[in-house]
Parts: C-alpha cells; sequence; structure tokens
C-alpha cells in the first residue's frame, strides 16, 4: 500500500486516461460476456440460490466442515497447517521452503497469498518466485500488484504489455495477444520444469473427499501442481463446499460470473499427493488454512461477506470501480467486495474510507452470485465508522449541526433561506459552477442549479392561500 | 494442538453467529433505518440533495443539464 489517501489514489487514478479507459473497457467486457451466457441458461437464477444456500449452510456449519475436509486431505496424505494469521502462514511456507532446500517457487494466481504478501516473504528468505498466470506475471514484471482478482493487468492496455516485454525480457515489441502469449508461454516453459516448490490458492476445498478444486483458463494451475516436486495450496478458511455435488452448482456459478465462459479452460480436482504407480503430481501435497481476520468477520454483523466466491463480477459492474480501478482502493481486494472485506479483515479504522467508495447503486447485489447484499454491508461498515468517529472533524461537525438543525423545523427554514441567499452569492445565470472547499469536489465535475428563491414550502403555503382567495 | 484451538474459535463464534438467514436475502436497504442512512451517507452530499430537493427551481432536467 502507498502513503496516498483513498482520496489522493482516487484523483491519480481519474487523471490517467489509460488506465481509466482500459479499466472501462475490460471491465465492461466482462459484464457484456457475462449477459451473453446468462441470457442462454434460464436455470441461472435457480443456480444463484442454491449456491447462496451452499454457502450459508457450509458458513453455518464450517467448524464441522473444516474438520472433515482436514481429517480427509490427511486421510489422501497431504499435511494440513491452521494459520491464525499472515505471519503463521508465511513461516511455515518459508520453514517448508528451507527445510527442503527450495530454491526456486512457481506459482499459480492466489489472492490470499497476495493478502498475506507470501511472495515477499519466500524472497526475504532468499527463495525466487515467479508467477505464472499470464496477468500476474506481467504485473510481477511491472513491480505492481494486481488491479482485479480475476484480471490482474486490467489495467494495461496490449501496448504497455508489448514495451514491458520489450524491455524486461529483451524481446521484439508486438502488442498482438497470441505473440505476447507466446512471449510468456517460453519464458515460463523452463520456470515450470525447474521449480522446486508450486504454490496456488484454492477455489473450493471439498469437505467430503479432502479435494481441492483449482480453475484456471491458462494450465499454469495444473503445471504448478503437478510438476515440481512440493505443492503448497493456501486457502481461506471459508472457501469450502460440503460435498462434490455442491461442487457441481458452485463452479458453473463462479465461473459465468468471473468471465462469461460456460466452463473454464481447466478444472483441476486434486485429491492427495502423489500415489505409487501414478507418472505425476508431487511428493508433497501441504494445505494451509487461513484464518487471517475471517473467524472475526463471522463474528461481525457484515459475516455475510463470506459467502464470497471470488468471481469478480461486483468489481466489473461498479461504475466507481470501473472509474478508478483497482489500485486506488488501496487493498488487494479491490471493487464493492474489497470495500467490505479489506475493513473487515484488515481494520476499519485503517480503511474506513472504503465503505464509502460506492454510489449505493445496487448493481453490485443485482449482479452476484450468491447474492450478497452489498450496499447493506457497506451501510453497516459506515454506520460503524461514523460510531467509532472515524470521520474527519468537519464532517462529524456538520453531521451534529445538520442533525440539530433536522429536528427543528424553524431552524431547519432559517437555515434554508440562508443557503438560498448564500447559494446565490455563488451563482452564475441561475447556475453554481464553483462552490468553495469543502463543497468544491461536487462542483469540480458538475453544476448545480441555484437555490431557488422560495422554498417548495412557501410556494406551496402561497398557492393554497391564493386557491383559497379564489 | 493447534487445530483444536482453530476450530474452537469457529465453533464459539458459530455459537453466537450473525449470519444471515438463507431465506432473508432480499433484505435489502430497508433493514437499515432513515436514521441510519442518515449518520452513514456522505455528509456534503446529504447537504447538497437536501438543498437541492427543497428549493431547485426545477426537475431533474436541470440537473442532467447541469452536467459537463
Amino acid at each position: 500500500m502507498t502513503n496516498l489517501t483513498f482520496y489522493e489514489r482516487t484523483r491519480d487514478a481519474l487523471e490517467d486516461p489509460t488506465v481509466n479507459q482500459a479499466i472501462r473497457v475490460g471491465a465492461r467486457r466482462f459484464v457484456s460476456h457475462r449477459a451473453s451466457t446468462v441470457s442462454g441458461l434460464p436455470e441461472m437464477d435457480r443456480l444463484r440460490d442454491r449456491a447462496r444456500v451452499i454457502r450459508a449452510e457450509t458458513l453455518n456449519k464450517l467448524d464441522v466442515f473444516l474438520a472433515e475436509f482436514a481429517d480427509n486431505v490427511e486421510l489422501n496424505g497431504g499435511r494440513v497447517f491452521w494459520a491464525k494469521n499472515a505471519d503463521e502462514a508465511n513461516d511455515y511456507v518459508v520453514k517448508l521452503a528451507e527445510a527442503r532446500g527450495v530454491r526456486h517457487v512457481v506459482k499459480s494466481k492466489s489472492m490470499v497469498t497476495e493478502e498475506i504478501e507470501l511472495n515477499h516473504a519466500l524472497e526475504v528468505a532468499g527463495v525466487r518466485v515467479v508467477e505464472s498466470d499470464l496477468g500476474e506475471f506481467i504485473a510481477q514484471l511491472a513491480g505492481e500488484r494486481p488491479s482485479h482478482i480475476i484480471a490482474p493487468v486490467l489495467h494495461k492496455t496490449r501496448g504497455e504489455v508489448g514495451e514491458l516485454f520489450e524491455k524486461e525480457l529483451n524481446v521484439a515489441y508486438t502488442e498482438e495477444p497470441i505473440a505476447l502469449n507466446d512471449i510468456a508461454r517460453s519464458h515460463l516453459r523452463d520456470i515450470f520444469l525447474s521449480s522446486d516448490m508450486g504454490i496456488s490458492g484454492v477455489n473450493f476445498g471439498v469437505a467430503e473427499s479432502g479435494t481441492l478444486s483449482l480453475v484456471t483458463n491458462e494450465g499454469n494451475g495444473r503445471f504448478c501442481t503437478t510438476t515440481p516436486r512440493i505443492h503448497v495450496a493456501l486457502m481461506g478458511m471459508e472457501r469450502l463446499v460440503p460435498t462434490f455435488a455442491d461442487l457441481g452448482t458452485m463452479l458453473p456459478v463462479l465461473e459465468i460470473s468471473a468471465t462469461g465462459q460456460r466452463l473454464t479452460v481447466y478444472n483441476n480436482l486434486l485429491t492427495g499427493p502423489r500415489r505409487s504407480g501414478e507418472p505425476d503430481g508431487p511428493e508433497e501435497l501441504h494445505v494451509v488454512i487461513l484464518d487471517n481476520g475471517r473467524s472475526d468477520t463471522l463474528a461481525s454483523e457484515v459475516a455475510e461477506i463470506l459467502y464470497c466466491i471470488r468471481c469478480g463480477a461486483c468489481l466489473n459492474i461498479c461504475p466507481v470501480y470501473q472509474s478508478i480501478g483497482g489500485h486506488a482502493y488501496g487493498s488487494v481486494y479491490p471493487g464493492p467486495l474489497g470495500s467490505v472485506l479489506t475493513p473487515t479483515l484488515m481494520g476499519l479504522e485503517q480503511w474506513h474510507e472504503l465503505p464509502h467508495a460506492s454510489t449505493l447503486c445496487g448493481a453490485c447485489k443485482e449482479i452476484c452470485p450468491v447474492r450478497i447484499d452489498i450496499p447493506s454491508l457497506l451501510l453497516r461498515l459506515r454506520d460503524a465508522s461514523s460510531k467509532a468517529n472515524h470521520s474527519p472533524v468537519w464532517i462529524r461537525t456538520l453531521m451534529r449541526i445538520y442533525s440539530i438543525v433536522a429536528r427543528h423545523p424553524k431552524l431547519f427554514q432559517l437555515g434554508m433561506r440562508f443557503a438560498s441567499v448564500s447559494s446565490r452569492l455563488f451563482a452564475k445565470e441561475d447556475w453554481l459552477n464553483r462552490l468553495p472547499p469543502p463543497f468544491n469536489g461536487w462542483t469540480d465535475h458538475r453544476n448545480f442549479r441555484a437555490l431557488a428563491k422560495k422554498s417548495f414550502g412557501q410556494q406551496w403555503a402561497e398557492r393554497r392561500s391564493t386557491e383559497h382567495t379564489s | 494442538m493447534r487445530r483444536k484451538a482453530f476450530l474452537a474459535n469457529v465453533q464459539q463464534i458459530l455459537r453466537d453467529s450473525s449470519l444471515p438467514d438463507v431465506q432473508s436475502h432480499d433484505s435489502s436497504l430497508s433493514s437499515i433505518s432513515s436514521f441510519d442512512m442518515l449518520s452513514v451517507t456522505s455528509p456534503p452530499l446529504l447537504l447538497l440533495l437536501v438543498l437541492i430537493l427543497c428549493k431547485t427551481k426545477s426537475n431533474t432536467s436541470g440537473i442532467s443539464h447541469g452536467l459537463r
């Protein structure tokens, strides 16, 4: 996270036309792909209802399913580590790497590892980490964080990627997507084959079998989890489904919502490390189950956010995300989902601005595959933030004044008259083009009509009086 | 030991959990009282909205005209 405030990051994002255009085009493309697929699936609404029920039932018995999942992972020959926080998870992976003499790690895309900054922890320990998801690979080359949970470099244009490859990989410039993909592919091939450890996230863990479900479009997930001799999978503790039948509901809901595909290209089901007689697979499988604030979230009034299956649909549809992109949020989880999850996992005091990064238009709730009521959760966080006095003093003072005025009609009418007169001081031909601070934020990008000389109440009273007279 | 503590914590939380009822997902903004709405909505926006609603001469056409 940079030292800039949320508002400063937002301003910078809005002033960057390339980011703005790339995000807008990319996000809208996802939205239109999804809409096109959903239009041919009349059962989608029923699937979403069922998916919500599965998430609710899973979380309501999370302790039972976690125990069942861990038992089955161990029965399959894997090892389970229970990490209370990021430090414990990082420490476990770093020590494992040291104990097994691991020098090179190849990674599949994982938001949980971004959340705990695992790459940094490994690099500090002298282990080289290479991201293998094309978007993550580009972000890593550029020294940036992902700006979208599904499409990490949604903020970049093809030309920017071409320039980056030319500079960092010493190849001829091209902006042809297939050529760019080939460059990354040939660069990554040796890394897959020479890495000692593969690290992945988990889309869903199946409790009844201890299976890890991992979906990718590039095949890198399968490479990461089967070629190196050690596979470490990191999973947020809520990412379970009870049964394979439930997975059959959750996967299409996730995949359609994420990219608009009816089926993601690679659907991997990993059940334990390589068994004797099997031609491939890792010698060791370690599953790290991570809390890192999730149990606090489960206990909070925004627990519903744990239903989230990280499809990114709420990011794509959000007018705020479309305008400012992912980096402005300052968190690995951007968009409406991140505006709830980040303050909840990492502390409302530090992240109190994020719940305000929403117009409350409700599009995120409409599109959410598990129907999370995100606007309501955002309001609850705003409320909590307000009660904890996280807002600037001037806002709190204004609100106190307003609450007094609004409860006293005479004062309110007086205030309206004052506002009417003062607004006309700044008006030109009945329009307010420029307001003084702190209201100038509103007039920087739009005009307001100056306040009328007579309020609606006055006009109404006069009209009634005229009617009675006549 | 680590597993036991981890699961015991989750179990304890679920006992006092406020997870929403599966059937009640349609309760949206109406579940927040109007006072809460006032206290949490961005104050400058709120003030201006109130002023505009109370005093604007014309209706929404004026607002759309005002967009630059």
